[in-house]
């Protein structure tokens, strides 16, 4: 089989004699010539190699040139080139044109709202079968349907090719929630030790006040409800903030291990044609374990403006080298600062802080510093239980 | 005097372990296997039935059947067809 670099620029097929294939492949291989070799004595070499292979093999071997084959071969063969060239550039033209309009549009995601009522919409807004993806915002048509049918929480048109896939999301209904009313009887505790702030109840009994200190596990809202009749049980709820504090800390070590990137090496290239892959280039190297291997994709358009169906896949290995390096004393703070800083934001998600104090202090490995932090969150949790 | 002095070019043992840098792989195929050795400076015997490489570091011995040669440029040979036994012997080229 010949390869396709072979077949797509131009080949030559050389014979000689099966009892010299050893002499005119490492003559082939010392002159760095790419060529495919059967054990028959025919193999084929690049066109833009014919040269270096002659200069290879003349005065040591006999051998039969064939013509030029392959695609640019055949190019080579046709009489009216003009022709050929007009007629790829109008086949080009026709794929570009067919690919900018909207061949079809289909809705997913809707359960009330029938499909022909969104794609009725979308007409009115400028978007629909037969037009031009260019012709229209995408966003603005979204906004405009968003507001004729509040029923839709949320719409988006996406495009695979030439088919428009429009999904949308529609709001829940109130009954829904209704029906998913929680199962069950719990109390509502508490999820860590604090100082109650505000207590809200929505169903239950409240069994702490403003100011009470709470420990971890501490019922707040219980699930017994006093009736006229005694008492019932219920799955309780509420919204119960508390008072607490918090020590984050954050450190920064004044030598440390640096990871750098080296050199990008080209693995390989590759030409994709309608998602078809033609290999141009492929090298093989030893990798280290740290290496990454990146692919860059390049697709191919007009102006920005419109995408071919042609990708190039390039392949990189990047090799990563760790550096020791020190850092002063002003780089040592400012690092620490940021940990502490990005730590302090993670523990208050959620939460709103009231109060912070930081401290810092130089250690024999580099900077320390820790923060005492004073914040509010909701600090209730349900608490299933069972009646035997 | 100011003058063009011979430039010493000194390799490091990088550089000439990069010269020989030998490697395989190899991956299942249409035509039964398809084995890719780097490093490799000629080819001592080629047959369908039978091809021996030869790199810095020694040999290497295929065999099988219906096999062909594919070169390329960085000293890489690819091997196809139905590999069925692979031989390594050392000794310097």
């Amino acid at each position: 089989m010949v390869r396709i670099d072979f077949l797509v620029f131009g080949y030559r097929k050389i014979a000689v004699s099966p009892s010299q294939l050893s002499v005119v492949t490492s003559a082939l291989l010392r002159a760095g010539i790419s060529a495919a070799i059967n054990s028959k004595g025919e193999f084929c070499v690049r066109e833009r190699d014919l040269q270096k292979t002659k200069g290879a093999l003349d005065g040591k071997v006999e051998y039969e040139l064939s013509e030029l084959l392959g695609l640019y071969g055949a190019y080579k063969k046709i009489n009216c080139k003009r022709g050929l060239l007009c007629g790829i550039v109008l086949s080009l033209v026709i794929c570009v044109l067919a690919s900018s309009v909207v061949w079809d549009v289909r809705v997913e995601g809707n359960e009330s709202i029938p499909d022909a009522a969104i794609v009725y919409e979308l007409s009115k807004c400028g978007f629909s079968q037969g037009g031009f993806w260019s012709a229209c915002d995408k966003s603005d048509i979204e906004a405009l349907i968003l507001s004729k049918y509040p029923s839709l929480s949320w719409i988006n048109i996406n495009r695979r090719g030439t088919v428009a896939y429009v999904t949308v999301s529609e709001q829940a209904d109130d009954t829904d929630e209704m029906n998913f009313a929680k199962q069950g009887y719990a109390n509502v505790v508490a999820s860590c030790d604090c100082v109650i702030e505000e207590i809200t109840v929505s169903k239950g009994t409240a069994v702490v006040k403003i100011g009470d200190a709470v420990k971890k596990g501490d019922v707040l809202i219980s699930g017994v409800v006093e009736t006229e009749n005694g008492g019932e049980y219920c799955y309780a709820e509420g919204r119960v903030i508390g008072r607490m504090s918090d020590t984050v800390k954050a450190s920064a070590a004044r030598s440390e291990s640096v990871k750098t990137k080296g050199v990008e090496n080209l693995l390989s290239f590759k030409v994709e044609i309608f998602n078809f892959p033609i290999n141009i280039l492929k090298r093989y190297r030893n990798l280290s374990e740290e290496c990454d291997i990146i692919d860059n994709v390049r697709v191919l358009s007009i102006f920005g403006k419109c995408n071919l169906p042609i990708k190039f896949i390039s392949t990189y290995s990047v090799e990563y080298e760790y550096e020791q390096t020190l850092r002063s004393d002003a780089d040592l703070v400012r690092l620490a600062s940021a940990r502490l800083n990005s730590a302090t934001m993670k523990r208050l998600v959620g939460a709103d802080l009231i109060k912070v104090r930081t401290y810092g202090d130089y250690t024999d490995e580099g900077y320390e510093m820790y923060s005492r932090i004073v914040f509010l969150a909701d600090v209730g949790e349900p608490l299933p239980f069972t009646i035997e | 005097m100011t003058g063009r002095g011979k430039k010493e070019i000194k390799r490091a043992v990088s550089d000439i372990a990069a010269l020989s840098s030998f490697r395989i792989e190899a991956s299942r195929s249409s035509s039964g296997m398809a084995v890719f050795v780097s490093g490799i400076i000629g080819v001592e015997n080629f047959s369908d039935t039978n091809i021996v490489l030869m790199s810095h570091g020694g040999r290497v011995s295929l065999s099988g059947q219906r096999l062909s040669l594919g070169l390329y440029e960085n000293n890489t040979v690819e091997i196809s067809g139905r590999v069925e036994e692979m031989c390594f012997k050392y000794g310097k080229n």
